[in-house]
């Protein structure tokens, strides 16, 4: 989106005046919503995307659709799903357009040393060890994991927004996990599967 | 392959609390140290758990007010622009039938009336440096059906050409 100027904020104000609302939702409720939701949807964006710059422009399209596809929302965790599902689209979209190039995967010479970083690091180094092995996964499965473990939503949840199945979720997520676990120790998500103690 | 383990629920409520794993049942940590599924879910929630506030405190986002008028902003324009696209396809269409018209009523009159048209045009044409009637009426017939259908044509192209913006 392009930057408002003073003449636009104007004009918008002169129009909100005189002619009809925009969108379904006022702006108390937008920005009490936007309010509550906004972190952990760039959170989500940030982990998923692996970039904050793409986030930080997702963020914004993903309220402007939420606010355009004027749905009935029954509750707040309704909203906050149709949010994630909608940022959750946008992501797979960039994703799909070319976005990946700027996701830049673990280089081979960095992997051997997760593990020991992971075992002896402080937090901001676990953390950049994390955001590395999580671009060893695909999207969806980046998705899932985020929204099981640090946002803490149900599976039936999870599917909704991801697009699955609900009856594949669990399978689906033991198989991120799993992958994750693995590039977290190894460095190699290749070994996926091969692991049952 | 085995996917899931009763004790999962158990281990996330752990991390969860912030009780794992210092503060857990000792049985619960014998069991994640005998068991892939929980262990590799203690590795996964763990540093997904650690990892959520910090993001979330990090992230960089406009507020509240901003984002409301920026998207009222953009609907607005969409709007415009979409209520613009029929109806610039119906001044179109308007020109056309109105060109139409007149070529029709031009043809339709008598030759009397015609030619006191073309003398009177013709005496305005000498002032103006555009071509005459006469010159105009003595284009052929092919070419007159080529412009008509550009004519026609040419609102359907500014429709679709707006509509792809």
């Amino acid at each position: 989106m392009r930057d408002l100027t003073v003449a636009d904020i104007e004009r918008l104000r002169a129009e909100a005046d005189g002619a009809d609302a925009v969108f379904e939702m006022d702006e108390e409720s937008f920005r009490a919503l936007y309010d509550r939701t906004a972190r952990a949807l760039w959170a989500y964006l940030s982990r998923i995307t692996g970039s904050p710059d793409t986030a930080d422009d997702l963020l914004q399209e993903t309220y402007y659709r939420f606010l355009r596809a004027q749905g009935r929302h029954e509750n707040e965790a309704h909203r906050r799903n149709s949010l994630f599902r909608i940022a959750t689209n946008l992501a797979r979209d960039g994703w799909r357009h070319g976005a990946r190039a700027r996701m830049v995967p673990l280089p081979d010479g960095r992997r051997g040393e997760l593990r020991a970083a992971v075992d002896v690091a402080g937090d901001a180094e676990r953390r950049a060890d994390l955001s590395r092995a999580l671009l060893q996964l695909s999207p969806r499965e980046r998705a899932m994991l985020w929204l099981a473990y640090a946002h803490g939503s149900s599976h039936r949840d999870i599917a909704s927004t991801v697009g699955v199945k609900a009856a594949s979720i669990k399978l689906l997520l033991f198989r991120a996990r799993r992958k994750l676990a693995l590039v977290m120790r190894d460095g190699d998500p290749g070994k996926a599967g091969n692991h049952d103690r | 392959m085995i996917v899931e383990c009763d004790r999962e629920q158990d281990v996330l409520d752990a991390i969860a609390s912030q009780r794992w794993p210092a503060r857990c049942d000792e049985d619960l940590r014998v069991h994640v140290h005998a068991c892939s599924v929980c262990a590799d879910l203690v590795e996964v929630a763990s540093a997904l758990v650690d990892d959520h506030a910090p993001v979330c405190q990090e992230a960089r986002i406009p507020s509240s007010g901003i984002v409301w008028w920026r998207a009222q902003l953009r609907a607005t324009e969409e709007d415009a622009r979409a209520a613009a696209r029929p109806i610039a396809f119906i001044q179109g269409v308007a020109v056309s039938v109105a060109v139409w018209l007149l070529v029709i009523l031009a043809r339709s009159l008598p030759a009397a009336t015609l030619a006191a048209w073309r003398g009177w045009l013709g005496d305005a044409a000498r002032l103006l440096p555009v071509p005459s009637l006469a010159q105009v009426t003595a284009i052929p017939t092919g070419v007159l059906l080529v412009v008509g259908a550009v004519l026609l044509l040419a609102p359907l192209a500014i429709y679709f050409a707006v509509a792809e913006d």
